[in-house]
């Protein structure tokens, strides 16, 4: 069995059989699960039933249903308004509109509530009325005039399009990705960085690489690193997409009807993603043989999943001008690439070639990364609870005085 | 002669420290041999150059054979002075893993481990963590590591630091059966007695550079003072030729003035019809052929 292998597996199973790793495996579903609950919540609190009520003492509303209305809204017709008075101060009704008998020519209709009323009952009455303004007119006016005009906004230097109202909530799906990513980056640096830091302390590297090269030794953590990273994802994206089918399909929830995924945004993130992550865990590897002790690492962790929410800190620039030359840079930096690829999916088609450039420049980062990470290693073997500077893992010197890994 | 370690000429620096000036020797195979030196005089640079974990500034080192391969790895035992297991993990666990990155089968790991766990009393508490153990246990832990795979080459940095009398002695009879076996040893330790115990031949090295280097019988003949030790029966007369003349674990120790040979004392002896016990030339031992170089170099 390739040694690689053997550091990998070692890696991964010390790993995951800690207690700390199924709480961090279970957090993210229980997360989603809170926030699905949340968004459960506060649905049902804005479905509350209510009833309305109206006079029309001119018999203006002719027609007083709608196709799409809110089933949620009862409407209640009162002969006049000392009726729907009482039925207001009788809590039968939380408010009433108040046609008057010439409504045609004075085009003023009065509300009036206890409570002042969240706007669903208005909307309501407004479409009420404009549909018996148009009776009489042709379908393809009346329509027109109900619903107006169906804009798609095409933008031409951008190779995207979207209803007027802006981008759909499946384009932002992506960013749910990135995040996922940044999160998943953070528990791994951490991992990576005491994994080394630990090891040095307790001079169990030398002891490895006095069996295996140091490139053998750090391609195996970080092959151990990507396996838990790859076991954390799929459980995750099991609860997602059970969280999903349950709220969409056994629960009806309306919003998450709505989210349509847009595959190509979701693989290009995906793209980059793995070069990226890869690119990390080298990083947090060099950075591990670096430092002096676990303190240290513990503070390392956060500051990874800080600087890769650096697009989010720029999102106005980046909304501005998501071809502009800072987009496209933080697009080609690997710890900024897959937010910036998510952010700017949502307003643009992100060009093939930057997603490509983006994962060759991640991959090579990552191989000078690991290189740097065995000098620097070696450098520590000499300087036992001493920090190394990256001048001098760049120096000539160092890698003079040290053997090729 | 088949020589399992040749280190020619090593330099080492750290930047303005020298480590290692110049140090050159050879390890035959099957033997035990001593790296000595006091604190910071090299010892620990020359093994991990000779280990390959770090280049020489100049100088060569072949090792069975040859320049270190990661084929190579498998047939060496190292040990570094100090720790170096997993602490969090179990400790059959911890020997299976490191045993199994040697190239060692699964079954070959276990069946060894087990060997060697009980041979070193270690067995019952092999499903407690590293950490757990006491510092001697992880010592012994340490050791069943560095031999477990059946290594041609073994190299040990203080070897017998935690143990106690009766540990040191099981490792000891381990570090005989493995010379027997043909397996070369090279131990650095300042325990100088186990080293005239256990080694054939040593290299002390001071300031990074060879101090003492030869077979340990024939570096105490030449440290040997001009002294005889005598013990006889009844109360010593008076013998001439003698500077000086101290009492030295029942025996007395005897100063010889220059023109006086240990064959004229004994002459003496005889002629005066004394009983003799005891009659041998003084050699110091290397605690005191140790201080006396380094002291010596230290006036010079």
């Amino acid at each position: 069995m390739s040694k690689i292998w053997l550091i990998a597996r070692h890696h991964f199973q010390k790993e995951t059989r800690k207690k700390s790793f199924l709480f961090i495996l279970l957090s993210m579903p229980f997360f989603l699960l809170f926030s699905i609950g949340l968004g459960i919540l506060f649905e049902s609190l804005a479905n509350d039933r209510m009833n309305v009520g109206y006079v029309d003492p001119g018999a203006f509303l002719r027609q007083t249903t709608l196709d799409d209305a809110d089933e949620d809204i009862q409407l209640i017709a009162f002969p006049d308004e000392e009726k729907a008075r009482l039925a207001l101060d009788g809590n039968e009704i939380k408010a009433y509109y108040l046609l008057p008998a010439d409504y045609p020519e004075s085009i003023e209709i009065d509300l009036v509530y206890r409570d002042e009323s969240d706007g669903r009952a208005t909307s309501l009455m407004r479409r009420l009325v404009k549909l018996n303004l148009l009776a009489g007119q042709s379908p393809e006016v009346a329509d027109r005039l109900m619903f107006g005009a169906d804009v798609t906004v095409f933008a031409t230097d951008a190779n995207r399009e979207y209803p007027e109202g802006g981008p759909e909530a499946g384009l932002f799906l992506p960013i749910i990705v990135a995040l996922v990513f940044g999160f998943l980056t953070m528990t791994t640096s951490g991992y990576m960085l005491q994994v080394m830091v630990e090891e040095k302390e307790n001079r169990t590297m030398e002891i490895v690489i006095s069996s295996v090269s140091p490139s053998q030794m750090m391609s195996g953590k970080i092959v151990g690193a990507l396996g838990i990273a790859f076991v954390q994802l799929t459980v995750w994206a099991c609860f997602f997409l059970i969280g999903l089918w349950v709220s969409r399909s056994v629960m009806d929830v309306a919003w998450l009807q709505e989210v349509k995924p847009v595959y190509l945004d979701l693989v290009k993130v995906a793209a980059v993603a793995l070069p990226a992550y890869l690119f990390m865990a080298a990083i947090m590897t060099l950075i591990g043989a670096t430092l002096v002790d676990t303190q240290e690492a513990e503070q390392v962790g956060p500051l990874a999943f800080l600087v890769i929410l650096i697009p989010l800190f720029l999102i106005v620039p980046i909304a501005a001008n998501p071809n502009g030359a800072l987009a496209v840079i933080l697009t080609l930096v690997p710890v900024t690439s897959v937010l910036t690829v998510a952010l700017r999916s949502i307003f643009i088609v992100v060009p093939t070639w930057q997603v490509l450039a983006s994962c060759f420049i991640s991959l090579v980062s990552a191989g000078i990364a690991v290189w740097l990470a065995g000098k620097a290693f070696r450098l520590s073997l000499l300087r036992y609870g001493q920090r190394i500077k990256l001048s001098e893992l760049l120096s000539r010197h160092s890698s003079k005085s040290l053997s090729a890994s | 002669m088949s020589y399992v370690v040749e280190a020619s000429h090593l330099v080492k620096s750290f930047g303005s420290v020298h480590a290692v000036s110049d140090v050159t020797f050879s390890v035959e195979r099957g033997e035990i041999f001593g790296l000595l030196g006091p604190n910071g005089a090299g010892k620990t640079t020359t093994i991990r150059m000779i280990l390959d974990l770090f280049k020489p500034d100049s100088g060569t080192v072949s090792i069975l054979s040859g320049p270190m391969s990661e084929e190579k790895k498998s047939r060496i035992g190292y040990m570094p002075e100090e720790r170096g297991l997993y602490q969090d993990i179990q400790l059959e666990k911890c020997l299976l893993y490191l045993a199994s990155l040697k190239g060692m089968s699964v079954a070959d790991a276990r069946s060894r481990t087990q060997f060697y766990l009980e041979r070193l009393e270690l067995a019952q508490h092999k499903k407690k963590k590293v950490k757990e153990l006491s510092r001697g246990m992880q010592q012994k832990a340490q050791i069943i590591n560095t031999i477990v795979h059946g290594p041609e080459l073994i190299i040990v940095d203080e070897p017998f630091s935690g143990l106690d009398p009766v540990n040191t002695q099981i490792v000891k009879e381990i570090m005989y059966e493995l010379r027997e076996q043909g397996t070369t040893i090279i131990m650095s330790t300042h325990m100088m007695h186990q080293v005239e115990e256990l080694c054939d031949r040593i290299l002390l090295i001071d300031d990074g550079r060879n101090v003492i280097y030869g077979p340990l019988d024939q570096i105490r003949r030449r440290y040997s003072g001009h002294a005889v030790l005598v013990q006889v029966q009844g109360e010593m007369p008076p013998i001439t030729g003698v500077h000086s003349i101290t009492k030295e674990n029942g025996a007395l120790l005897m100063t010889l003035v220059d023109d006086v040979s240990p064959q004229d004392i004994l002459t003496q002896l005889v002629g005066q019809n004394m009983v003799i016990e005891q009659f041998e030339i003084a050699t110091p031992n290397l605690d005191e052929i140790f201080i006396r170089t380094i002291r010596d170099k230290e006036v010079g």
